[in-house]
């Protein structure tokens, strides 16, 4: 055996995944080959590392501490959800049909000044004009 | 009470059904967090990080996965956020490592001695290679190999978090642990990592 193909092999005769013979034929080649052992050392010190980093225990005051990070937060939020999810699109909508209203109905009272529509004579009480005729008139 | 009925329950803003959630899921998202940023005090400010983008974005779970999927979800974007960010901010930082003091076999008297400063700091320096070593894959083989080797899920379990086939995630962690074998022999050929000096 030779070490490219060692190599290639490496992984699973760590992880126990070859049959029996060439099990044996890697054992031999590690025992006469140090760079190839080197490697094996290595990829064991990785799997030891990882093994370590995952048996750490968080602090047992973690829990605390993020409920302590939301707690400041904790109803606004949860309203403001809600405030996105319901009250938003119905504010949205009402403000832009006033918009729309208002400039239909504005653009109604500029057409009607421009083209100097006369006021019906039924209707000339409700005119500012007329009604100063009026006030006169009772004045008297 | 079913995961549901809790989620409900925060959403109506119960907190105590939020600790609840944190209590059943905190270790599983420390062991995640550690293997991206390997040590307990970044790994439990990553972890306090997390569950508060849980709790900020639970309406936004819709049970299109299983809870436990969306929380990995959020656990491995906020650990890829933090390793990007400390990788614009640590770049000399990491030079240093990369080029920093290297390992030589035999070299320090009292090596064998355990207990030892000298042990102690090559013990250190091996940790550190062998970290920017796991780093050093590319993001995706990364994140199949932290879910696979810390925090030990099926390839099935990864599949769903990754939202990829089986057998993608299968071809993912055979390149990982080609990467991982073919940086560590370039370690071991620049004299990084001396020969005989890796176990413990």
């Amino acid at each position: 055996m030779n070490c490219t193909i060692c190599e290639k092999r490496l992984t699973d005769y760590l992880e126990g995944k070859l049959p029996s013979y060439l099990s044996d034929e890697m054992q031999n080649h590690l025992e006469h080959c140090s760079q190839c052992r080197a490697l094996l050392d290595a990829l064991r010190a990785t799997d030891q590392l990882i093994r370590e980093e995952r048996g750490t225990v968080p602090s047992r005051d973690l829990t605390n501490q993020i409920m302590n990070l939301i707690k400041p937060k904790d109803k606004t939020r949860i309203t403001d959800d809600k405030f996105q999810r319901i009250l938003q699109p119905i504010l949205v909508a009402a403000s832009i049909t006033i918009a729309v209203l208002g400039g239909i109905r504005f653009g109604n009272l500029y057409n009607s000044a421009k083209t100097g529509k006369q006021v019906p004579v039924e209707l000339a009480l409700m005119d500012d004009l007329a009604m100063e005729s009026v006030n006169m008139l009772t004045q008297e | 009470m079913t995961q549901n009925e809790l989620i409900e329950l925060v959403l109506d803003g119960n907190q105590e059904a939020f600790r609840s959630i944190v209590e059943q899921y905190k270790a599983k998202i420390f062991r995640n967090c550690i293997g991206f940023v390997h040590n307990k005090e970044d790994a439990e400010e990553l972890t306090q990080d997390v569950f508060v983008r849980i709790y900020q974005n639970l309406n936004r779970f819709k049970g299109s996965s299983s809870f436990s999927t969306w929380i990995y979800r959020i656990a491995v974007n906020s650990s890829l956020n933090h390793l990007r960010k400390q990788k614009r901010m640590g770049l000399l930082l990491r030079l240093e490592h990369v080029f920093g003091i290297e390992i030589n076999a035999g070299k320090n008297a009292g090596m064998n001695d355990p207990e030892s400063p000298e042990k102690l700091m090559i013990d250190e320096e091996r940790n550190r290679y062998l970290h920017n070593v796991i780093d050093a894959l590319p993001e995706n083989q990364r994140i199949a190999f932290t879910l696979s080797k810390y925090d030990e899920m099926s390839q099935r379990e990864i599949a769903g978090i990754l939202n990829i086939s089986e057998g993608a995630v299968e071809a993912l962690l055979q390149r990982a642990k080609a990467n991982l074998q073919k940086n560590l022999a370039g370690l071991i050929k620049k004299k990084k990592l001396a020969v005989g000096n890796l176990n413990k």
